[in-house]
């Protein structure tokens, strides 16, 4: 993806449990895109929550742009 | 890609709510012991009373569960390896399942333990039905482990203990020769 100013946004990348560890002690962000419900009821420590229908730049502005953002929801389906 | 169902089936750190309530990864006992394929069944034999177990898990280098030494299984000929005897494939569940749910199970099928491994098949522990019992019952007293969760972890140190990452059952037979 492009932004306006030029500059090309890094994409998305798979990484699995071992690297989530390492990251969040990297002080990476933790949003979980599940509605409101399931986030209150169980949730990977340190996770905030952003329904995947309100996922956009105002939701978002409140994580650090220097840190990495692990975003995740269910599984795999 | 994995989510947060592979989180918790993996028995990692959760918050929220429904973290009140138990599941079957609180209620786990990681002092099983094991013991691998090529083993004999009397080298394990002599080993597993000392822990206070009567059965001993079948892993390999991996830590996951091949299958399960118990009841008639220590019957078999002394020298036969453990491969022959044991029963291949028990049934496991995740440590993310709730104990109610469990306790139908085991109550239906009508077994005092069932093996918890990762979705991996990597050996976590085993959990007791008198465990679960108790953690199910009206709060009448707090929960407390079973006895031999009091006692802590085997009293007596058999064979090497190869594998010391934490949470590692026991290891009663090492092929480190």
């Amino acid at each position: 993806m492009v932004e306006p100013s030029g500059q090309r946004e890094p994409m998305p990348i798979e990484i699995r449990r071992d690297e989530v560890c390492q990251m969040m002690a990297g002080g990476a962000a933790l949003v979980e895109v599940l509605p409101a419900e399931e986030y209150e009821a169980e949730h990977l420590p340190g996770a905030i929550n952003i329904p995947l229908p309100q996922l956009d730049r105002q939701t978002t502005a409140v994580l650090q742009q220097d840190q990495p953002v692990i975003v995740y929801c269910y599984d795999a389906q | 890609m994995a989510g947060k169902a592979d989180w918790f089936a993996n028995g990692l750190p959760r918050e929220g709510t429904r973290t009140a309530s138990p599941q079957i990864g609180d209620l786990l006992r990681r002092d099983v012991p094991v013991c691998h394929l090529g083993d004999c069944v009397d080298e394990v034999l002599q080993c597993v009373p000392m822990t206070d177990w009567d059965q001993c898990l079948v892993v390999n280098s991996a830590g996951v569960v091949l299958g399960l030494l118990r009841g008639e299984a220590w019957h078999a000929a002394p020298d036969a390896p453990v491969e022959l005897a044991m029963e291949a494939g028990p049934t496991t569940i995740r440590p993310n399942r709730s104990p109610s749910d469990i306790r139908a199970y085991m109550r239906q099928h009508g077994v005092a333990s069932v093996v918890v491994t990762s979705p991996a098949g990597q050996l976590m522990g085993l959990v007791e039905r008198q465990d679960i019992e108790r953690c199910l019952a009206p709060a009448v007293q707090p929960h407390q482990g079973s006895s031999r969760a009091q006692r802590g972890p085997p009293r007596v140190e058999i064979g090497y203990k190869l594998s010391c990452e934490e949470h590692s059952p026991s290891t009663l037979v090492s092929h480190a020769k």
